[in-house]
């Protein structure tokens, strides 16, 4: 029965370093895709994402503590 | 610093407060949940961590015994708060950085309320005895392929908005998630599987699952985050997009190798052991440059940290990542493992990971983003800081001499001549300021909660002036 089927060492830690291999080599998919979908075209375009017209950058937010100095009060 | 990407963004239609709109009740419902066993899972630490110096502590119950209290309590922190708070954080993060509305709602939500039963399953199944045996894998299979299942469809939901984005260029925090989303489930597929009932092969695959949990899927989630709320509270981009590509590629690269460190001196073959140890101090150069980077950003705007919770608890994160990894890397090494495993400083080592890294980063992530979902104000700023100094006095006091302590006693065992009882006697004022750090911790815990509770159920007055969005944006 499958459910009680162990194997032995050699073939123990060939399965693991295949998956180790599997997520390795993920990371280098999604490298190749990002690469030939123009990710890496003008890499520093990708810093400005977190901001837009809304928040733009030179802004900080969520200053929440400011207003316990100014007037002294939770 | 140019701006002629935000043309691409059409923020008439997809604005902030629209996605925030969307997000409001899966994300309030994971984070929620998440927090619920956050409770629950520091009890079980408490009760845990005082009968290490007192073991008849409540002795007489075979459900309370350490034996059961101590796994319910690692697989609740994980599988309870950490994972479905960090999946919340995650969605929420992928919705802002992608500019899509996050798809499949009343799914998320469906899953969320089984990912709850199966915890509350697993937890009675536990704390009767049934469990697995394995570390961060004690609930039964057929419980934990449930919690797998329930991160698979929000993982569904997550690679969704990659496809629907509304933005062409991935931000970092993108990179992180998706790639956390595709190795969770991996990783919990493969530690179900029925091949690995050999004693010394079960402890490679434990390992392999254990170190590569906290290291593909909390520390993706976690500097995620990093990457996200740093920029966004001080208001200045990262400092080198550039290096913090490479900082998620050098973790793809040698993170998944370094589990097996954990089982130096096993029965393992020795180059397999070896790879791990090579791998483990490959690490240095990922968080190396994470660490440059978030310096750099964070540098000469001490004020924006100071006055934020959200980057209090965000900076106090991302200075322990590079400290846990560095010291991770030298614990690898077999002359430093000769000395501290099987001592409690392994056990310290852990909880700056898993506490000082990504629960702090969580709590940082839900000042932010709890009442941009609720459009309203935290209940106290006075709390909020209490809360910030007990978690981080807490975890160091639970830390460090919990390390020194751990020292102590692997060179006091190395030694043939003391007595096995004399070197269990060493440790116990160390265990015993653990307990004590135990209490500063759930006290942050359950202020924590209140805050939370006040701010989702909305009672109290809401404050005149909001700070947290501008007046122009004020309406929901």
């Amino acid at each position: 029965m499958i459910l009680e089927t162990s194997i032995n060492i050699t073939f123990g830690i060939w399965v693991l370093l295949l998956f180790s291999l599997l997520i390795l080599l993920s990371g280098i998919a999604l490298f190749i895709w990002a690469y030939f979908s123009g990710q890496f075209d003008d890499i520093n375009k990708g810093a400005q994402l977190p901001f837009d017209e809304e928040e733009p950058p030179g802004e900080p937010t969520d200053q929440i503590f400011k207003k316990d100095e100014s007037n002294n009060e939770a | 610093m140019s701006s002629g990407h935000l043309s691409e963004i059409d923020s008439s239609v997809q604005s902030i407060r629209f996605l925030d709109g969307k997000a409001r009740y899966p994300v309030l419902f994971l984070i929620a949940s998440g927090v619920l066993w956050l409770l629950f899972g520091s009890l079980l630490a408490l009760l845990a961590s005082v009968k290490m110096h007192a073991p008849e502590f409540l002795g007489q119950w075979s459900f309370l015994t350490f034996g059961r209290v101590r796994p319910l309590h690692l697989n609740t922190m994980v599988y309870g708060w950490a994972s479905m708070t960090g999946a919340g954080v995650a969605l929420w993060l992928l919705s802002r950085t992608l500019r899509v509305a996050i798809p499949m709602r009343p799914y998320i939500i469906g899953v969320t309320v089984i990912w709850n039963i199966a915890l509350f399953v697993g937890s009675i199944q536990i704390l009767s005895g049934f469990t697995r045996g394995i570390e961060w894998l004690e609930f039964p299979v057929s419980t934990m392929i449930v919690i797998v299942w329930c991160i698979l469809v929000i993982g569904i939901a997550a690679m969704l908005m990659l496809f629907y984005r509304n933005v062409k260029t991935l931000y970092v925090s993108v990179w992180y998630i998706i790639a956390a989303f595709l190795w969770l489930p991996l990783l919990g597929g493969v530690s179900s599987l029925p091949i690995f009932n050999s004693p010394t092969v079960q402890a490679g695959m434990n390992w392999w699952f254990a170190h590569n949990a906290l290291g593909l899927w909390f520390t993706p989630i976690g500097l995620a985050a990093a990457y996200y709320f740093i920029p966004k509270v001080v208001g200045r981009p990262i400092y080198s997009y550039g290096l913090s590509l490479l900082g998620f590629w050098g973790l793809a690269l040698f993170y998944n190798w370094n589990g097996f460190h954990h089982l130096i001196g096993s029965p393992l073959p020795t180059w397999f052991v070896t790879i791990s140890i090579a791998a483990s101090v490959m690490m240095i150069i990922p968080v190396v440059v994470v660490a440059v980077n978030h310096h750099m950003t964070v540098v000469g705007s001490f004020s924006a940290v100071k006055h934020s919770p959200t980057l209090r608890f965000v900076v106090f994160g991302a200075m322990s990542y590079t400290f846990v990894s560095l010291q991770g890397s030298l614990q690898a090494l077999r002359s430093t493992n000769e000395v501290i495993h099987f001592t409690h400083f392994v056990v310290a080592h852990a909880h700056i990971g898993m506490y000082a890294f990504v629960t702090m980063m969580l709590f940082g992530s839900c000042y932010y983003i709890l009442p941009r979902l609720t459009n309203w104000e935290w209940q106290s700023h006075k709390l909020i800081k209490a809360h910030f100094w007990l978690s981080a006095i807490g975890i160091i006091l639970y830390t460090v001499p919990l390390q020194i302590g751990g020292v102590l006693q692997g060179l006091a065992m190395n030694n043939p001549d003391i007595p096995f009882m004399d070197t269990m006697n060493l440790t116990i004022p160390y265990l015993i300021a653990r307990s004590v750090a135990g209490v500063l911790l759930t006290a942050g815990h359950l202020i924590f909660a209140y805050l939370v509770v006040r701010i989702v159920s909305k009672v109290g007055l809401r404050p005149e002036a909001p700070t947290i969005w501008k007046k122009t944006l004020k309406e929901t």
